[in-house]
């Protein structure tokens, strides 16, 4: 921890609930950073648990596809998180429809992501908020995992667990159903879903609320039966919903045009209703759909944000 | 359990040998003679009954009330620990982890700099929060201050306050690995071929106990939590009556076959002999006397 001449806070780029985010420098090496300043709200009730959350697991993970926290210091009571400087994430470049990308593009993405996912997971902690908006990119166009708020360990099988995680759209339908256990699974639903959403270019499943969520995703994608999917009937809400056929493999390629066979086949992995049946992150690393051609793109050569 | 033990903070930045412990500790030291040169006088009754009461002077080079070489004031804080855990019923993993933060911010700082009640409170609060078990920061100085009027504050914010300097001496490295995961592990392990050892509830129980007890000393600090387990699993089956010989005998072969540094193991079985033979002399009443008036002193 080092004081905090060492860092500049140069200009304001953003304000979440609990935190004010700013860009400076670190000045001893002139290396961009971002300062993530943690609102401690006059000591009320002292530090947000997304604060210690996101201390506590960035100061143990090192790897190329997750966020750098480069330093904490403390500076007019406020605590302040020195991560490395990211200036664009994929829902950007998702939106810039100035922007093509290939299928190389997409696979090189995921790759990256998957990686960062992995990582997390054989360290025993849920990201549990995984959407394009929390996957940075860097200048040299790795993508980094990044807002571990809500991230936890993954409990012991005593411990209850909140389904009110994950933003709407990038919800399992374990946390959907209000499931009190889960594991791994409900990050890998996520990283389906952005897959789904970087070949189309929108959101997959935009669910207006909670119980909208429900319809679409089964609409899109099957109601779950308790063939495929035993312990579905104890959760209670199951009975009342109502019951689609599961889309055939003619209607996903009719809305996934550019998408190849192996690509579906990851893509369904990753959105299996069951948790027990859903990919993990190993299995979605070995896919032939990475194996395949065309190679994934050189992250330096991916598409960037057009400057303004 | 989060992250993996080897690539840890608590390895790789918060892990000391005796040697770097105690040139630490040495630090701290001086810097106590130096802000604190008279020492702390006491006012005692006389013991007789009768009389004056008397007034006695305790250099600060005297071993008490430094948590390096005090072992009074190191039970007296688990003690605290575990009063204050046990009424709000709090899971003992939390409350490792706080001993584990109190420990390591006792490094850095003295009693004599800061109200120990409060820490305590703080070092709880924090480490809730950190194994996703919160308290509600009114309800924990409620219970604290039910137990110390005199040194808790009613003001929460003060707690808050507090923790952010915790957060500062800790240098924002929270996960904390501890041995009860491993224990977990080791009996496990020994249940299969070629031992098949099953160990008994009461042995796991007294196990656990140990553990417990291993936090008042320094082996949380200079050791991985692997060790401590399986030093601690060596006391107990050590401790079986005579006619148990295979059952030792079968862990004995274990241990020699696991690959666990024997020579931490036995380190850390010499810090806890020496641990209890200190708390045969633990004299809770001096060490509270102590406290009481340093800090009623103060205020």
């Amino acid at each position: 921890m080092i004081a905090q001449t060492e860092y500049s806070k140069e200009k304001k780029v953003g304000e979440g609930t609990y935190a004010v985010v700013y860009v400076g420098t670190k000045l001893s090496n002139e290396r961009r950073i971002a300062i993530k300043e943690i609102k401690t709200s006059g000591f009320k009730d002292g530090l947000d648990m997304s604060a210690i959350r996101e201390v506590k697991y960035l100061q143990e993970m090192q790897h190329v596809n997750v966020i750098e926290l480069v330093d904490v210091f403390m500076a007019q009571k406020n605590l302040n998180l020195v991560l490395e400087f990211l200036p664009a994430d994929l829902e950007m470049i998702i939106k810039d429809t100035s922007i093509l990308f290939t299928q190389a593009d997409i696979k090189s993405w995921l790759l990256m992501t998957l990686r960062g996912v992995h990582h997390c997971h054989r360290n025993f902690i849920l990201h549990r908020d995984l959407k394009p908006n929390n996957l940075l990119l860097a200048p040299d166009g790795q993508l980094k995992l990044a807002d571990f708020g809500l991230a936890r360990n993954m409990g012991s099988p005593q411990d209850f667990l909140t389904s009110n995680v994950v933003t709407r759209w990038y919800r399992a339908p374990e946390l959907l159903f209000g499931a009190r256990h889960y594991t791994g699974a409900v990050d890998i639903w996520s990283v389906g879903i952005i897959f789904a959403e970087l070949m189309l270019r929108i959101p997959y499943l935009p669910g207006k609320d909670d119980i909208d969520q429900i319809d679409v995703t089964f609409r899109a994608l099957g109601t779950p039966t308790d063939r495929d999917w035993p312990e579905i009937s104890t959760f209670g809400t199951y009975n009342k919903i109502q019951v689609y056929p599961p889309p055939s493999r003619e209607e996903l390629r009719r809305r996934f045009i550019a998408a190849t066979e192996n690509a579906l086949n990851l893509m369904c992995g990753m959105l299996t209703m069951n948790p027990h049946k859903r990919f993990d992150p190993t299995q979605c690393l070995t896919s032939e759909y990475f194996v395949e051609l065309p190679e994934p793109t050189t992250p330096s050569e991916l598409p960037k944000l057009t400057p303004k | 359990m989060s992250a993996s033990y080897w690539e840890s903070t608590q390895r790789l930045k918060w892990q000391h040998t005796r040697e770097s412990l105690s040139a630490e500790r040495h630090q701290l030291w001086l810097l106590e003679c130096q802000l604190f040169p008279q020492g702390l006088t006491v006012t005692m009754e006389n013991t007789k009954g009768l009389g004056q009461p008397m007034t006695r002077t305790i250099p600060i080079t005297n071993f008490d009330m430094h948590y390096g070489k005090d072992y009074n004031l190191r039970i007296y804080c688990y003690f605290l620990i575990m009063k204050l855990g046990r009424r709000l019923n709090i899971r003992q993993y939390a409350l490792a982890t706080a001993h584990v933060y109190l420990s390591r911010f006792l490094l850095r700082a003295s009693v004599r700099e800061c109200n120990l009640y409060l820490l305590v409170t703080t070092c709880i609060y924090l480490a809730c929060k950190v194994e996703e078990c919160p308290q509600h920061i009114r309800s924990l100085v409620n219970e604290a201050r039910s137990l110390w009027p005199e040194f808790v504050p009613p003001d929460p914010t003060k707690v808050t306050e507090f923790e952010f300097y915790l957060l500062e001496e800790l240098q924002s490295y929270l996960v904390v690995h501890h041995p009860y995961r491993s224990m977990e592990q080791i009996v496990q392990a020994v249940r299969l071929e070629p031992y098949a050892l099953a160990l008994s509830a009461e042995d796991l129980q007294n196990t656990w106990s140990l553990i417990n007890d291993s936090f008042i000393t320094d082996v949380h600090l200079i050791y991985p939590p692997h060790v401590i387990a399986m030093a601690c699993f060596f006391v107990i089956v050590c401790l079986q009556k005579p006619q148990r010989v295979k059952y030792q005998e079968t862990f004995n072969r274990f241990m020699a076959e696991s690959q666990v540094d024997l020579a931490e193991v036995m380190n850390t079985i010499q810090d806890l002999i020496a641990l209890y033979d200190c708390w045969d002399k633990y004299n809770e009443p001096w060490i509270k006397f102590l406290l009481h008036s340093l800090y009623l002193r103060r205020s």
